[in-house]
């Protein structure tokens, strides 16, 4: 598409991105979008951060002062983590559909545009995420990092895998009635095996001993991530689109 | 040159027939689309935008004489309509921005202002849109249809909510739009019909 296929009088103040510099411009605008909406509006952090928090604490309060082993501890971790996903990622698509804006997304940006903006999006909610969470958890658990540098790692690509997972499964569940329990129902099958795979690594970054090994844990998890981008770019559009 | 071809289009909202073999095809600068209340016109603006897939038929949008891809019509088509909200947590020209950046389009800070400033926002463009009244949301709206330039603008009720100025702005955008390529107007209102040079009745198709 070029200059003169536009309308008006403006056609030098306007011109087209060409290639993968105009995709990659896209999918920033829709990720910076959603940034400046939820600083703005804090709809999706809030719910995510309170809800990790608050179980963070309670779980703490039960079983901190009891010396947990890693097995369970690095459970308990991700449990918190994969349910605060669940009380907020679904929103950025859902907001979409409550707010009549997703008509607006859908005439301007290309489909795989808005599933990596998204992505992006929910990844950067996840590492918030993960930034006030795992400290606090840390501390209240009394948890040993043995390996520091496997347990960011492993923070990372768990987060990813997460966030790959749920944006999905937000886009198939935003046009739904029973959106919240939905997204839980297809979400749930869906990132069972990366939080397998997560659990197990961080049991060993924990010191802990795990049937995988640390590299295989983080070789599958980053094969996981690759699967269900893959697959989703492939079959957002008929998600998205009508 | 611009047109629009509609074949055997047929669409239905679950057991609800809507439209049962329309057929358009239109060559011309404007076009109004007309009819009662639940004939479809609205419906057949979101056909043509891409926003909807037909129960069976085909809508296109023709430019130089070739259909235009539905994964390329957001570079060709220009869409108001009540249904199409815009982010109101951005001011409206957070929301020009990021739509022209989101179709890989790149322009100057004046090109925005210079399309704010068409619709009457140049003083209120950078107030979010949930703080403007229903009459600026309204030239918000024609505002993110005309950012990038489209060839086909397509309008659905434009004038309401709008002032005697708003109403002649829209006189005058539809006025530059059909010179430059096509305006599809849906509407009830016969002023605004009356605009075009062909008027269509769904009701009546």
């Amino acid at each position: 598409m070029s200059v003169v296929h536009r309308a008006s009088a403006s056609r030098e103040q306007i011109t087209s991105r060409s290639g993968l510099i105009g995709y990659i411009s896209a999918v920033i605008a829709v990720l910076v979008k959603d940034s400046r909406c939820e600083l703005r509006s804090k709809q999706s952090i809030s719910a995510v951060l309170l809800f990790a928090v608050t179980s963070t604490v309670a779980v703490s309060f039960t079983l901190g002062a009891q010396g947990q082993s890693s097995a369970i501890a690095s459970t308990l971790l991700w449990v918190v983590i994969y349910f605060s996903a669940m009380a907020g990622l679904s929103r950025s698509f859902v907001h979409e559909v409550e707010t009549y804006t997703a008509p607006l997304l859908k005439l301007a940006a290309k489909p795989n545009s808005v599933y990596l903006g998204k992505l992006a999006f929910n990844f950067l909610t996840l590492i918030a995420l993960d930034i006030v969470t795992v400290p606090l958890f840390i501390i209240l658990m009394g948890c040993g990092i043995s390996k520091p540098g496997l347990f960011i790692a492993l923070l990372l690509l768990g987060s990813l895998a997460l966030s790959a997972g749920a944006t999905m499964a937000a886009a198939m569940v935003s046009r739904a009635s029973s959106k919240g329990a939905l997204f839980a129902a297809i979400s749930f099958p869906l990132l069972v095996p990366a939080l397998g795979l997560a659990i197990s690594g961080t049991n060993i970054a924990m010191g802990g001993d795990a049937v995988l090994t640390a590299a295989n844990c983080l070789h599958l998890l980053a094969y996981y991530c690759g699967v269900v981008i893959t697959a989703s770019l492939m079959l957002f559009r008929f998600v998205w689109e009508d | 040159m611009v047109g629009i071809r509609i074949t055997d289009l047929t669409h239905e909202f679950d057991d609800r027939l809507v439209f049962d073999s329309l057929n358009i095809a239109f060559d011309g600068s404007c076009l109004a689309i007309t009819g009662r209340n639940g004939s479809g016109k609205s419906t057949l603006l979101r056909i043509l935008a891409g926003l909807l897939t037909p129960t069976s038929g085909d809508a296109a949008v023709m430019i130089d004489g070739f259909a235009v891809p539905r994964d390329l019509l957001h570079n060709f088509i220009g869409l108001a309509a009540p249904d199409v909200r815009l982010y109101s947590e951005l001011s409206a020209r957070e929301n020009l921005q990021f739509l022209l950046k989101t179709r890989a389009l790149k322009s100057t800070s004046e090109h925005v202002e210079q399309v704010l400033c068409e619709v009457g926002l140049g003083k209120r463009g950078d107030d979010p849109i949930s703080e403007l009244s229903s009459g600026l949301r309204q030239r918000a709206a024609l505002a993110v249809a005309l950012v990038h330039e489209p060839r086909v603008l397509l309008l659905d009720e434009p004038s309401s909510n709008l002032d005697e100025a708003g109403i002649e702005m829209v006189r005058e955008v539809i006025g530059k739009y059909s010179a430059a390529g096509m305006v599809i107007i849906a509407t009830n209102d016969p002023a605004e019909a009356a605009l075009a040079e062909t008027r269509f009745d769904v009701g009546g198709a």
